[in-house]
C-alpha cells in the first residue's frame, strides 16, 4: 500500500503510520522527512522517505492538513503500523473521521523524467516536471507560496535568473555527485557557467577546506552508507529468493517468438524521433506481456494463505540491476493499460529512480507479476525465480537474429525466448500456455498494442 | 564541431549515465555498451544527453552510435 494508514478517533490529529511497502516488509526506516512539523501536507503530497531494505521509497499524506509532529526521526527503524507523526487534518476543527484509504492512488497523469530533487519546500508534481524542464535546482528556489511552498512563478523566476545569490548554479546531477563524494559545492568559483558533473569531480580530485560560504548543513544525515544499504539489498533478495525456491513449486515454458512485425514497426516509429522519445524492444515486449497477463488472470495475482487471489490491474514488476550488483523490482502500475509511449516513459522513469535510490510508495508495493529482461547482455533464455507472493515471473532473453522456418522457407528472422516460470499451486501448464501464445499474437500487431 | 569538443560531450554523457566508471579507461574502438554494462535504456540515455549537448540528431543504431570514437566522428561530421 502506498499510503500509510490513519487512525484518527475523538482527538483531533492523525496517526501516521510506517506503511507496509510489500508482502515481505516487517520493518522500516524513516531516511528523512521532507516536511517539518508546523507545514501544510497535502493528500498524495510527499512527505517522508523510507527504507524498506529493498529500496529507498517515498511515502504520502493520505489527508490534506498539518504536519503536527514527528515521532521517529531520520535513522530509526521501526516495525510497519508504529505511528512515525501526527498529521492534523486541515477539517481538524470539527474531527471527521480520516479513513484509511481503500484503495491505492490512481496513476499519475504525467511519467516523470527525472528524479525528484530534495527539496525543503513543499512542491506539487507540476512545479517538480517544470523545475525539471528549466533545469531548475528546487533546493536553490525560494518559495513564495503558501507554506514557503515552491510555486511555478518561482521556478520561472529562477530559471532566468543569472545566478543565486553569487553562489555558482550547480545541475540537479552534479549535485547529486557532490553528495556521493562528499565534495563541498561552496568550493566552486562563484561565476561562470552552471557546474557540471566534470566540475565536481575536478573538485574531488583536489582537496579543499571548506569556506566560510559553506552552505547550511543538512537537516538529516545519511543514516547508512552505500555498502550497507548494498548489503541489505542483497540480504532482501537472499531472504526473498531462499523463500521462493523452498515454497513455491516452480514450473517452467518457454516459447520463441518471431519479432519479424515487432522490430520493422520498431524502426518505423523510431526513425526522425530524437533519443528521448525513442521506443526500445522491451516496451514493446512489456506492454504484450502486461497484456497476457491480463487475459490469463490466473497468473496475476498472489497467493496468499494458501490459496491464490487474483489481482485486479496488472502490476507488472520490472526487475532492475543496480549498478551495484544488487537488485529491485518495481511496478509499473496497470501496465496493460499504458499506450506503449507512455508505458516507455514510465519505464524510463521507474528505472531511472530505482538506480538513484528514489522510488514512490506505490511503486514498491507488491506487483501482480514481474518480468526480468537480460536482453541486452546476449543471453538466449532466462529461468526466473518467482518472487513471493507472486506466482508467475516471465524472463526475456535477447532479441536477436536466428534462422527459423517460415512457410516451408529457411529464413533468418528477429526472434526473442520469452520464459514463464509459474507456480504449481495457483496455475497449470496449459494456462501458462496459453500465456505465452497471447503474448506471441499479440506481438504480431505491434501497432494494435 | 572539434574533435576535443565531441570528445568531451560524449564522455560527459557516459560518465553522467555510468557514474561508477572511470570513461578514460573504456576502449574508444570497441563497443562502450558492454565494457560500461550499459543497457537499452542507458544507451538511449547517453543519446538523449549528446544529442541534447551538441544540438544533433543522432542515428537510432549502427557503428556511429556504439564506439566513444564512433558518437565522436558522428559529432565531428554533423555537430554545429
Amino acid at each position: 500500500m502506498a499510503r500509510s494508514t490513519a487512525d484518527s478517533t475523538a482527538r483531533s490529529t492523525a496517526d501516521f503510520t510506517m506503511p507496509s511497502l510489500g508482502a515481505d516488509m516487517e520493518a522500516g526506516t524513516v531516511l528523512e522527512w521532507l516536511v517539518h512539523p508546523g507545514d501544510p501536507v497535502r493528500r498524495g503530497q510527499t512527505i517522508a522517505v523510507i527504507d524498506t531494505a529493498k529500496a529507498a521509497v517515498e511515502i504520502e499524506s493520505f489527508v490534506d492538513g498539518v504536519l503536527d509532529d514527528v515521532v521517529v526521526e531520520p535513522g530509526t527503524e521501526v516495525p510497519v503500523g508504529t505511528v512515525i507523526a501526527h498529521i492534523r487534518p486541515a477539517a481538524a476543527a470539527a474531527p471527521a473521521p480520516v479513513a484509511p484509504p481503500q484503495h491505492r492512488e490512481e496513476p499519475r497523469a504525467t511519467a516523470r523524467t527525472a528524479p525528484p530533487p530534495k527539496h525543503e519546500h513543499v512542491t506539487s508534481p507540476l512545479v517538480r516536471k517544470l523545475a525539471h524542464d528549466e533545469h531548475v535546482d528546487l533546493t536553490r528556489v525560494h518559495g513564495t507560496g503558501p507554506g514557503g511552498a515552491i510555486t511555478r512563478d518561482d521556478v520561472r523566476q529562477a530559471a532566468h535568473a543569472p545566478s543565486t545569490g553569487g553562489r555558482r548554479a550547480v545541475s540537479p546531477y552534479a549535485r547529486r555527485l557532490a553528495d556521493e563524494l562528499g565534495v563541498d559545492l561552496s568550493r566552486l568559483a562563484p561565476d561562470g557557467p552552471p557546474a557540471r558533473a566534470a566540475d565536481v569531480r575536478d573538485l574531488a580530485r583536489t582537496p579543499g577546506t571548506p569556506t566560510p560560504a559553506r552552505p547550511p548543513a543538512p537537516t538529516t544525515t545519511p543514516t547508512t552508507t552505500p555498502d550497507q544499504a548494498t548489503a541489505r539489498r542483497r540480504e532482501a533478495v537472499a531472504a526473498l529468493m531462499t523463500r521462493s525456491k523452498q515454497e513455491i513449486p516452480h514450473f517452467y515454458l518457454s516459447a520463441t517468438i518471431d519479432l519479424e512485425a515487432a522490430t520493422r514497426w520498431l524502426a518505423t516509429v523510431n526513425a526522425g524521433r530524437p533519443a528521448s522519445t525513442r521506443l526500445v524492444p522491451a516496451a514493446l515486449l512489456l506492454k504484450a506481456a502486461a497484456r497476457a497477463a491480463r487475459e490469463v488472470p490466473h497468473l496475476n495475482g498472489h497467493w496468499v494463505e494458501g490459496a491464490f487471489r487474483a489481482a485486479d490491474r496488472v502490476d507488472l514488476g520490472i526487475a532492475v540491476s543496480l549498478r551495484d550488483g544488487t537488485l529491485v523490482a518495481p511496478a509499473l502500475r496497470s501496465a496493460d493499460e499504458l499506450e506503449v509511449d507512455v508505458l516507455m516513459g514510465r519505464l524510463r522513469d521507474l528505472v531511472q529512480r530505482a538506480r538513484s535510490g528514489r522510488l514512490h510508495g506505490d511503486e514498491a508495493a507488491d506487483p501482480s507479476i514481474t518480468v526480468t529482461s537480460l536482453g541486452d547482455l546476449g543471453v538466449d533464455s532466462v529461468l526466473p525465480v518467482i518472487y513471493p507472493p507472486q506466482v508467475a515471473m516471465l524472463g526475456l532473453g535477447t532479441v536477436a537474429p536466428r534462422p527459423c522456418a517460415v512457410d516451408g522457407m529457411l529464413t533468418v528472422r528477429p526472434v526473442v525466448t520469452a520464459s514463464l516460470a509459474v507456480d504449481h499451486r495457483a496455475s497449470d501448464g496449459h494456462r501458462a500456455a496459453v500465456c505465452l501464445r497471447t503474448m506471441t499474437a499479440l506481438l504480431q500487431r505491434p501497432e494494435d498494442l | 564541431m572539434r574533435e576535443d569538443e565531441a570528445r568531451l560531450i560524449v564522455t560527459e554523457a557516459l560518465a553522467e549515465v555510468a557514474p561508477d566508471i572511470d570513461v578514460a579507461d573504456l576502449d574508444p574502438d570497441e563497443p562502450f555498451q558492454e565494457q560500461a554494462d550499459l543497457d537499452s535504456l542507458d544507451l538511449l540515455r547517453v543519446l538523449e544527453l549528446i544529442e541534447v549537448r551538441a544540438g544533433v540528431s543522432m542515428p537510432t543504431d549502427g557503428p556511429a552510435v556504439r564506439t566513444i570514437s564512433g558518437l565522436t566522428t558522428h559529432l565531428v561530421g554533423t555537430g554545429r
